[in-house]
């Protein structure tokens, strides 16, 4: 890198010149200003976005917790063949209408047929968790795809895609699935979750379309425009990763949705084909039962809320770490 | 109705005296010491100006004595802000509220922060002359506002007296604001960065407006800004804020052409000129310092020419000192070596 | 462009991608418009246009620095947007090393994308967030398939020509400073050795004190790099201290255009000179010796503006004439355009 030459200055008639000496090579910067605020003070140690974000989502006390518990129970739901002490249908005729007792390992108790309702709970948050995620999974994808192409081609596009959403929103999902049950029969937990996904892609659509009305103008998608890039990979380079905060707090919310959809479609009938046990299956056989052994009831209740509860808490403490907005100090 | 003070008699008092104030924010890193240290005084029928770039506490001082800062994270650690003999620190959050509406005017950069978008124009400066006095009716309230709109020299004033904030252009705002600030007949006038989001030609026009309104209320007025411009149009005292701290202070024009603080200098040098061309700009090396981890002596003395190779500078904080007993005062161990340096600005206008 | 002559321009790519000698014309705006619908009613049907950019012609050569200057609403943002085809103009030519790129598709542009780049003015907004900063000047050469051989090492030579380490290469936009971001925006203007850049306002969200490292920055890299820049800001002593030559915009036109002694002291039209007249002077020495012009009014709403000459409902000298015909940009004896009936003939330094 060499010295700018003085003498090409331009000399324009009339102007009074003030002639100054070339400045060094770099003007007014000394590099090492980026770590070292200054020569003698201490690093301040230069932190990704993650780590930031990962700093704040651990102040919430709420939502750490909810995770650890939520950890662990998704163990025990992966692990269920190996923790639950009796299979989901083994029945024991001999040890029914057992209340909760360590005896024999039936922490939860037995049902009417002698079915230890521990083991089945957990093979019960094993299916629950499984659509769940199928779920979260497969409407995540297509909501993400969906909103990103609408918002970012905009115009007629977008509106026709948006109309189309409308019109997903109508249906009512309850309704469809009790026909499609009726039609083909209570169905595989795959089919279940696939069908919710079908339902549930609209709201991140929604979403991601408007994060990318407003990141289409931001500059550094200009910049990307202005460099020559293509439209896809500005979607997916640029955009897309901008549009992980909603993204993972949005999917958090679905499992949470999922799982008391398909509580309901089991209870209703409607969901996982027996003798899979779901949650809400579970509740819904010990329906006659509430007075007389409530704790056929209270099992997969309980465990449902604390799934839920616990995914809420952790999306809270998700959207507030994943906020992009920096505050800067005005002076 | 306006009032009909004038100044002409000495006032010894300052409306407004800073002392020794400290405001610290906590965030994620450590502790900003956002202001450090800062005393200034204001006195009725002057403008001080305080110039600094981002970073240099000059809003924050005057947020902090409002009670405009968030307190946690936000905290006044020290300091005292006598307004007429009150000390703003020390009041309640009520009387505070109290003294802001009635007695201290502030324009923001932005006005439409400060205007209600759901009031007219022509029912927000009434409600600011109502506050100062409430005996006013309404009818008299609205007449006196169409009379300090046509003072701000916005046009059509029955007219626009009626409309909302948002059917004025920016301009007008401020002129709204302005005139808003003059309906309470303020002692003491606050404007931060007023004309910062308007055009060159709109500012002229505001700036003008505003020494209207200062000869008005001859209120104790500070304008704060980064803009030199502006400073030498409006400024009577100047104070020079860098990292939290005042470096100089003086009479407008003992600073800019007298000036005594390698940043005050170099700040002007680094401007390029208007009225005449350069080659190439002097600009200040290096960047504003991390509040967090203040260096200890001088803060300027990273970025500074005169500290090189000297140990005192690294070491200890200069304190502000008078030069040659004037009220002209300087925090620099070296300011004497200063003596004769003059912005280029100045330079050229006398050689030409 | 028709079909023989997309095929000749790419037999010709060559002499595109050559550096233009110094003085030759290397771009030419004629008579650009840019202008947006405005919609209403439940149709959305059009009811008005802003006329952003109105008949602009510019002419900008090989190694010279043309300044735009002009207040919010005068266009010029949207005009660079439009000759670097961010935008799409309404109407007009723009024409580049004499092949006119004003109606190519995306895919023809990508040549014309190595050659004319673009600095933006936020220095917060024009970075990726989640890129570091490698890779965010590395960008243009991925996309353009240039990476491969050597990219590495030119992402670093860029970073330190610009005056950043190069080992700060993998860290994030928002661990450095306004001044060095702005540093990483040129830094990934030039990666593809472009012979022009756009800069739409570089320095006016930065602090003072690092304005000027940017600026001796710029000045710099033109004579280092052969550049030519096109140089879109509203300070008008930033302009006159990088410019070549000045235009002055209102309203989505030219008022007037000359050389940097023409428009700093020899203004001609009414609006240059109450733009001068207006700016500040750090220096309260000249507190009551400028003369002062201070303009009625605001400016109209580009969605409706004046009839013949827009400065007219502004201006002190306006007449009848200015209203029903519309001056055009000439020479009328000042030696420079200047779209005015009564523009002065032998004006005097105002400053």
């Amino acid at each position: 890198m060499t010295n700018p030459n003085p003498s090409a200055s331009q000399h324009l008639p009339g102007a009074p010149q003030v002639d100054r000496p070339a400045p060094e090579i770099t003007p007014g910067l000394e590099a090492d200003e980026l770590t070292t605020f200054h020569e003698e003070g201490l690093e301040v140690v230069a932190r990704s976005q993650w780590q930031l974000a990962r700093r704040r989502f651990f102040r919430h006390k709420l939502a750490v917790g909810s995770l650890v518990v939520l950890m662990i129970i998704i163990f025990v739901g992966v692990f269920a063949e190996q923790i639950a002490p009796y299979s989901f249908r083994e029945q024991a005729p001999l040890d029914a209408r057992m209340a909760p007792t360590l005896e024999g390992q039936h922490y939860f108790g037995t049902d009417v047929l002698g079915r230890d309702y521990f083991s089945r709970t957990l093979f019960g948050i094993r299916t629950s968790l499984y659509v769940a995620g199928i779920v979260a999974l497969l409407s995540t994808f297509i909501g993400a795809l969906y909103g990103a192409l609408s918002g970012y081609f905009g115009s007629w596009i977008d509106n026709l895609m948006m109309r189309f959403v409308d019109l997903v929103l109508t249906l009512p999902i309850l309704a469809v699935l009790i026909v499609i049950a009726a039609l083909l029969g209570q169905g595989s937990p795959t089919r279940v979750a696939v069908i919710l996904a079908l339902f549930y892609w609209t709201t991140l659509a929604r979403i991601i379309r408007g994060n990318f009305l407003s990141l289409r103008e931001k500059e550094y998608v200009e910049a990307a425009k202005a460099s020559g890039a293509s439209d896809m990979r500005i979607i997916f380079r640029h955009m897309l990763p901008n549009s992980l905060g909603p993204i993972v707090v949005n999917a958090t919310l679905i499992v949470a949705t999922a799982i008391l959809v398909e509580a309901t479609l089991s209870f209703l009938g409607f969901g996982v084909q027996p003798p899979q046990p779901a949650l809400g299956k579970l509740i819904d056989d010990a329906r006659g039962f509430m007075t007389s052994m409530p704790w056929l009831v209270m099992a997969p209740g309980v465990t449902i809320v604390v799934i839920v509860l616990c995914i809420n808490f952790v999306g809270d403490g998700l959207r507030d770490a994943l906020d992009p907005t920096q505050r800067r100090l005005r002076a | 109705m306006l009032s009909t003070r004038r100044s002409g008699d000495f006032v010894p008092e300052p409306v407004l005296s800073i002392r020794d104030l400290v405001v610290d924010f906590a965030t994620d890193d450590g502790v900003v010491h956002a202001v450090d240290g800062v005393s200034y005084d204001v006195y009725a029928g002057e403008t001080l100006g305080v110039v600094g770039e981002s970073g240099s506490g000059k809003s924050v001082t005057v947020m902090s004595i409002l009670g405009l800062i968030p307190v946690p994270p936000g905290k006044i650690t020290r300091g005292e802000a006598f307004f007429k003999g009150v000390d703003l620190l020390k009041v309640r959050e009520r009387e505070l509220r109290d003294i802001r509406g009635k007695d201290i005017a502030m324009i923001f950069q932005d006005p439409m922060t400060s205007l209600n978008p759901v009031f007219t124009v022509g029912e927000q400066i009434g409600e600011a002359i109502e506050v100062h006095d409430p005996s006013v009716r309404e009818e008299r309230a609205r007449a006196r506002a169409i009379e300090l709109l046509q003072l701000v020299g916005v046009p059509n004033a029955e007219r626009r007296v009626d409309q909302y904030p948002h059917e004025y252009s920016g301009g007008m705002r401020q002129r709204a604001m302005i005139a808003m600030s003059i309906a309470n007949e303020p002692s003491l006038l606050i404007a931060d960065e007023p004309t910062t989001a308007l055009d060159v030609t709109i500012q002229a026009q505001i700036l003008e407006v505003m020494k209207k309104a200062q000869v008005e209320t001859n209120a104790a007025t500070i304008m704060i800004t980064h803009d030199l411009g502006i400073i030498a149009e409006m400024a009577d005292r100047v104070a020079v804020m860098y990292a939290g701290h005042i470096v100089e202070v003086g009479d407008v024009d003992t600073i800019f052409h007298r000036p005594r603080h390698p940043y005050t200098l170099g700040l002007m040098n680094s401007l390029p000129r208007l009225e005449a061309d350069e080659r190439w700009l002097k600009p200040i090396p290096g960047q504003p310092p991390s509040m967090i981890n203040v260096p200890p002596g001088c803060p300027f003395h990273p970025r500074c020419e005169l500290s090189k190779g000297r140990e005192v500078c690294h070491t200890e904080f200069p304190l502000l000192e008078s030069i040659d007993s004037s009220q002209h005062k300087s925090a620099c161990h070296f300011k004497s070596e200063l003596a004769g340096e003059t912005s280029k600005f100045v330079d050229e206008q006398a050689a030409s | 462009m028709s079909v023989d002559e997309v095929a000749q321009q790419q037999t010709s790519t060559q002499t595109l991608h050559a550096r233009a000698p110094r003085g030759t014309e290397l771009l030419r705006i004629e008579g650009l418009r840019k202008y947006f619908p405005i919609k209403a009613g439940l149709v959305r049907h059009e009811v008005g246009q802003i006329k952003a950019v109105d008949g602009v012609d510019l002419t900008l050569k090989a190694g010279e620095t043309l300044g735009v200057v002009g207040e919010s609403g005068c266009g010029k943002s949207t005009m660079a947007r439009s000759v670097a085809r961010l935008l799409d103009p309404t109407d007009g030519k723009v024409t580049f090393r004499g092949y006119d790129i004003t109606n190519l598709s995306r895919r023809e542009l990508r040549e014309f994308r190595r050659e004319i780049q673009f600095v933006f003015q936020d220095p917060y907004a024009s970075l990726n967030p989640r890129m570091t900063v490698r890779e965010i000047i590395a960008e243009p050469l991925r996309v353009h398939g240039r990476y491969r051989s050597g990219g590495k090492e030119h992402v670093n030579d860029l970073m330190e020509t610009v005056g950043l380490k190069s080992e700060h290469g993998n860290r994030f936009p928002h661990e450095f400073s306004g001044g060095q971001r702005q540093r990483i925006g040129v830094a990934r203007a030039l990666a593809l050795n472009p012979q022009m850049l756009m800069l739409d306002e570089p320095v006016s969200a930065l602090d003072v004190s690092i304005q000027a490292q940017v600026i001796n920055l710029l000045g710099r890299l033109q004579d280092e790099f052969d550049l030519s820049y096109f140089f879109i800001a509203h300070d008008l002593s930033v302009v006159r201290h990088i410019s070549d030559r000045v235009a002055v915009m209102y309203l989505g036109k030219v008022m007037e255009i000359g050389s940097k002694a023409d428009i700093y002291e020899k203004p001609s039209h009414p609006y240059t000179q109450a733009l001068l007249s207006a700016a500040p002077i750090p220096d309260p020495a000249t507190r009551g010796k400028r003369e002062r012009i201070v303009l009625k009014g605001d400016v109209p709403s580009p969605a409706d503006p004046p009839s013949g000459c827009v400065f007219r409902t502004r201006c002190w000298k306006a007449q009848d004439i200015c209203a029903e015909e519309t001056p055009a940009l000439v020479d009328r004896g000042q030696g420079h355009p200047v779209a005015c009936h009564f523009a002065e003939v032998d004006a005097k330094v105002i400053v």
